[in-house]
This record gives C-alpha cells, structure tokens and sequence, in this order.
C-alpha cells in the first residue's frame, strides 16, 4: 500500500488520463473505426485513426514512463516532472483537437453537444499540470 | 481571433493545427513559468522544498507473562476495593440506625425521669 501511495500522490488525474490514453489507444487499434462511428468522426477529417491511436500511444506510453520514474536522477538531474509536464502539454494539444470536433458536430446539429464543457475543462486541467509538475517538484 | 478561426471553416486541417500550436504555445509557457517559479522558490529559501507527508502509526503494546500477572493482581484488588465500599455503606448504615436506637432510649429515659418528678 505505501508503494502504491509513493506512486499514486499527488499526480491520481494524470494516472486515469495516462490509462484512458492507452485503453482508447489499445481499442482503436483493434477496432479503427470507433472515432468513424462517433460524435468525434470530424477528427478523421484531418488525421487518420491509425495516426491518432499510434499519438495516443505514444504520448500515453512516455507519460507512464515520466510518472513510474518518479524522484529518479538521470546524470544528476529528475527528468520525471519535465516528461510529465511536456506530455501533459502534448495532451492538451491533442484534446483540444476532440474538443473541436465536437464543437464543429455543435455547429452542424445546431445545439452544443455535451461534451464540449468535459473536453474543454480536460485541455485546461492538463495546462494546469504542465504549471504544477514542474513548479511544486517533489523531492522524494 | 474569432475572425481567424471562422476564415478557417472550410479548412478544418488548418483551424486544427492553428489552434493546435496556440495551445502548444500556452502548454510551453506554463511550463517555462513553472520552472521559474521553482527556481525562485529555491532561490528565496536557498535550499529544496521538502514536502512532509504524515504517518499515523498504530502501536501495540505487547505485556510480557509477569507483567499481565501484575495487571490481573491489580484488577483483584480493585474488585476487593469495590466490594469493600458496598460493605462501608452497609455497615454505616446499621451504625446511623443504631445512633437513632440510643437517641430514643436516652429520650425514653428523660421522659421516665420527668415522670417521676412530677
């Protein structure tokens, strides 16, 4: 249990955001035409579902990386915190392009879809990490 | 910003990539004002912060053979002591009815004194 907690304290939103990245990247794999038959089919407009599978793996991947490496030092210096933070940024990038595909379905139906407030609040939560990864370092 | 985003309707690739990098670009601003802020927090307590994280430990207290025999012994003799008090009030109780037994006959008998006076 205190393994668990060393690992768990403080960063528990970027462990379920890293899980999700790697459940939806593992699922659209197996199944590529999830984004095609959803309310985020706009996103194939301008990349495919291989593409956005292999990002949501990768960066999903290297965040995982950053949150098991912890208080490690590479040649002296804690890289963790700056993996998390650029992975964090490079989320934000990539739920903002979900956040406009769902403000463009918005557009065409005529009404906002519901997902529009999450989608938008997890680009901000994720700016938010970037912020706090890096300025509140831990030391342990 | 609004008329840049509505001139790039018909090009959704590009109004992904614009605002694609305008949020790369606040992502690589908050990082940057995030280290330093770490480093001007180090700089003003010249040292590492160190987070305190607080550890509530349970103890148990393990009595060895002697010392349990040293408890039970005690616990008998609060019984006794319990006991004893119950036997107090009892015996206090009888003495008060026994004061009350003299006083009547002390009375008793100044009233025969009296008596005979008369």
């Amino acid at each position: 249990m205190r393994l668990l907690n060393y690992y768990l304290e403080g960063r528990r939103f970027e462990w379920l955001i890293t899980i999700a990245m790697l459940w939806l990247a593992v699922a659209m794999f197996v199944s590529p035409q999830i984004l095609q038959a959803s309310a985020f089919q706009w996103i194939t407009l301008v990349m495919s579902p291989w593409f956005t599978a292999s990002c949501l793996f990768a960066i999903g991947w290297a965040r995982l990386v950053g949150l098991l490496l912890n208080g490690h030092q590479v040649r002296g210096r804690r890289v963790g915190p700056m993996i998390r933070a650029v992975t964090a940024a490079a989320c934000a990038v990539m739920w903002v392009q979900f956040d406009l595909a769902l403000i463009q379905l918005s557009v065409n139906q005529g009404f906002m879809s519901p997902g529009v407030p999450f989608w938008s609040m997890f680009v901000l939560g994720e700016l938010d990490v970037a912020y706090r990864v890096v300025a509140n370092g831990r030391t342990s | 910003m609004e008329e840049l985003l509505k001139a790039l309707g018909p090009w959704p690739m590009a109004q992904g990539i614009v605002i694609g990098l305008l949020v790369a670009a606040a992502g690589f601003w908050a990082i940057r004002r995030g280290l330093q802020d770490n480093q001007r927090s180090r700089d003003d307590d010249n040292e590492v912060r160190v987070v305190r994280i607080e550890e509530v430990l349970t103890v148990r207290i393990d009595h060895t053979d002697e010392e349990k025999r040293w408890q039970w012994e005690a616990y008998k003799q609060l019984g006794h002591i319990e006991g004893n008090s119950y036997e107090v009030v009892k015996h206090s109780e009888d003495s008060v009815e026994l004061l009350r037994e003299i006083l009547k006959s002390i009375n008793r008998l100044n009233d025969g004194r009296w008596n005979m006076r008369q």
